[in-house]
């Protein structure tokens, strides 16, 4: 059975189920659905065209670095606003993956363009953020293309964080993970909510939450990669506490569907969940791959599970790495901790009935 | 064929599917249910936990105790590799979990020749220790087909020529050395499609392959770009023809196979190389603006037509 028979079978079972009050219209869905057949599903496809636009614009911003444009403020604000508007308009005409690559360049060109001329035009650095989170926030508005929305959103997490940056507010980083934490967990865990609101939050849902994942991440290597902050700000519990709560939150969802009910087991998946964080808790960037890795598993979103796993492994490394004690202390840490996970997996074992054959 | 959750989002574009039933739909068709998890937990569990404890048994011979003797630091490494070895062999264990044991007890092997470099004073990154090591893990790569110890195994082979072009051969330039690993890396695809065409059909895992190729495509690229800028090209004539062969071979293999991926990095590469070219050729200004406009009408060109064939493929 192909997919098309199966969004036409899957449409007659909601009939019956339903009754006489569900309506749709099924040429649209198996129009969009043609549409989309062979453009939905590819990541492959869609990182060529972000690649492709990420070079054509270095190319085109070095154009403009060698002749010299931007020396008038006004032109180079003029040609911002117009590339910007000019990528909406062509997005909003036609959804279509093949313009991807060239509106990428020209909205990313354009953002660029802008902020270039009002720098010129002697705006401050914070009134520029304001204006490039506006701008990128109110595209949502008008189109709800996937590589358009997820650029936007990235943009407006990307100027929020240099805003922390370049004011030296590095203690309030652990609030912007906070909140790109809840934002995520919130879309994630309400995906039906969501896409039913109305179909513009329908089109964004999908490029929104992988927007949601990187931004989550930017702020981890923001406060827990090498070279960035020369150490954790004094805040930095405030995004492990976070992180921690919401990994303990998922927990409780997930023993709900594993069916566990008497209180000593739930205690121990507790108690593990527990145990696996603590010792983390001076980097908040493992407690928070982690939650990444936990909410993709939960809805099966492989991208964002293989982002969440390279983090982990990267900052855990990074985290043993730096750890300051002798190489013989950090082995006795590294072989208890791993004992205890074999210990767990065990435990686990024993306990998790059905599992066929792994 | 299970629904994507893209699907459920397109249904309930046009209807007036309730929030419920959506629910339910996506719960069914996209989310993971208990059997899955019980899965994940498990080899989570098992991965990190050996991780965990091979790390410690690293970071314990790095710390190089002089009090220990010399024959019990290698015999405590060569013991666990006794000990891994038996389980794989003699316990009732799946065969996820054995494979899992013989990625560990291979990298242990490196830690047998890190603690004799150690011994005897002959440096830990020695390419021959590394060559030493990819021989001697070689028969339990092949034979547990694992796509995770291949990966291991190619780390290993890579980090070997790497290594030896450093410190032996010190005339390679960085074109010969993207040469020799390109060749080295495609080895990895030709072989065991070679292998399945004319011997026995073997499954290699997708996602391995295709980091392969990514790997090997990456080198021609990086390879070809510096050789264009270079003013000694003769490295390039060899480097160019190779690639040249590779890519058709990469090609016609993506055809024969379905496999977007390739099509995609290979016509990436070339876009890549020629806008390099483009570079080279003219020092203007305005050669900037036409290789950006190049490399959006190229690429656009390539989506629309990879879109095309997916949909051709997907429907056969």
């Amino acid at each position: 059975m192909n997919k098309e028979e199966k969004v036409k079978e899957i449409l007659g079972q909601l009939q019956t189920k339903e009754g006489p009050n569900f309506e749709f219209n099924e040429v649209e869905i198996l129009s969009e659905y043609q549409r989309n057949s062979g453009e939905q599903s590819s990541i492959t496809i869609k990182i060529l065209s972000i690649l492709g636009g990420f070079f054509a614009t270095l190319s085109f911003l070095g154009f403009l670095g060698i002749t010299g444009i931007y020396s008038s403020d006004i032109g180079l604000c003029l040609f911002g606003i117009s590339f910007i508007v000019l990528a909406i308009w062509a997005n909003w005409k036609y959804d279509k993956l093949i313009i991807d690559t060239a509106s990428i360049t020209v909205f990313v060109s354009g953002f660029v363009l802008l902020a270039l001329g009002l720098s010129e035009w002697h705006v401050n650095e914070n009134e520029i953020c304001f204006i490039i989170f506006g701008i990128a926030f109110s595209t949502l508005f008008f189109v709800q293309t996937y590589i358009l929305s997820f650029t936007a959103v990235v943009f407006m997490s990307s100027t929020i964080l240099f805003l922390i940056s370049s004011n030296n507010l590095d203690r309030i980083v652990p609030i912007y993970i906070i909140v790109t934490e809840l934002l995520l967990g919130f879309f994630i865990l309400h995906e039906a909510r969501i896409i039913s609101i109305n179909v513009k939050m329908n089109r964004l849902y999908n490029p929104v939450r992988l927007a949601l994942i990187i931004s989550v991440l930017m702020g981890l290597i923001y406060i827990g990669a090498h070279g960035i902050l020369n150490e954790l700000p004094s805040t930095f519990w405030i995004a492990s506490l976070s992180s921690i709560l919401m990994v303990l939150y998922l927990i409780a969802l997930l023993l709900d569907l594993l069916q566990v009910k008497d209180i000593q087991n739930k205690l121990l998946f507790y108690a593990i969940g527990l145990l696996l964080m603590l010792p983390s808790f001076f980097s908040p960037s493992i407690s928070g791959s982690l939650l990444i890795i936990l909410l993709c598993f939960m809805v099966n979103y492989i991208t964002g599970l293989t982002i969440g796993i390279i983090a982990l492994i990267y900052f855990v490394s990074q985290y043993y790495y730096d750890l300051n004690f002798s190489l013989l202390i950090k082995s006795e840490l590294l072989f208890a901790s791993g004992f205890l996970f074999l210990f767990i997996y065990w435990l686990a074992k024993k306990n998790f009935n059905h599992v066929e054959e792994l | 064929m299970k629904l994507s959750n893209t699907d459920i989002h397109i249904i309930k574009r046009h209807s007036n599917w309730s929030k419920s039933e959506v629910e339910k739909q996506l719960k069914e068709e996209v989310y993971q249910n208990k059997q899955d998890w019980q899965k994940f937990l498990l080899v989570f569990f098992m991965v990190v936990g050996l991780s965990f404890s091979l790390a410690g048994i690293i970071f314990f011979f790095a710390y190089n105790w002089a009090d220990l003797n010399k024959f019990i630091k290698l015999g405590i490494v060569e013991g666990l590799v006794v000990i891994a070895m038996g389980l794989v062999l003699f316990s009732k264990q799946t065969s996820l979990v054995k494979n899992i044991i013989l990625t560990g007890a291979s990298v242990l092997v490196g830690v047998i020749f890190a603690v004799f470099g150690q011994i005897y004073q002959t440096g830990a990154n020695a390419y021959d220790f590394f060559l030493a090591w990819t021989i001697l893990i070689t028969l339990w790569v092949v034979v547990s087909n694992f796509a995770p110890l291949w990966l291991v195994y190619l780390i290993l082979v890579n980090t070997c020529f790497y290594l030896y072009s450093q410190q032996v051969s010190n005339d390679w330039s960085a074109v010969d050395l993207c040469t020799l690993l390109l060749l080295l890396n495609s080895f990895f695809i030709v072989l065991p499609a070679l292998y399945s065409r004319f011997i026995v059909e073997i499954k290699v895992q997708r996602w391995f392959t295709n980091t392969v190729a990514l790997i090997a495509v990456t080198y021609s690229t990086v390879g070809i770009s510096i050789g264009i800028f270079d003013t000694d090209q003769s490295s390039l004539m060899i480097l160019l023809p190779l690639a040249g062969i590779l890519y058709t071979l990469g090609i016609l293999l993506a055809f024969k196979e379905k496999r977007l991926f390739y099509l995609s990095i290979i016509s990436f590469s070339l876009i890549f190389i020629i806008s390099c070219l483009f570079m080279k050729i003219s020092k203007d200004e305005w050669i900037f603006l036409f290789t950006s406009f190049f490399i959006i009408l190229s690429i656009t060109m390539v989506i629309k037509y990879l879109v095309q064939l997916q949909k051709k493929w997907s429907n056969e």
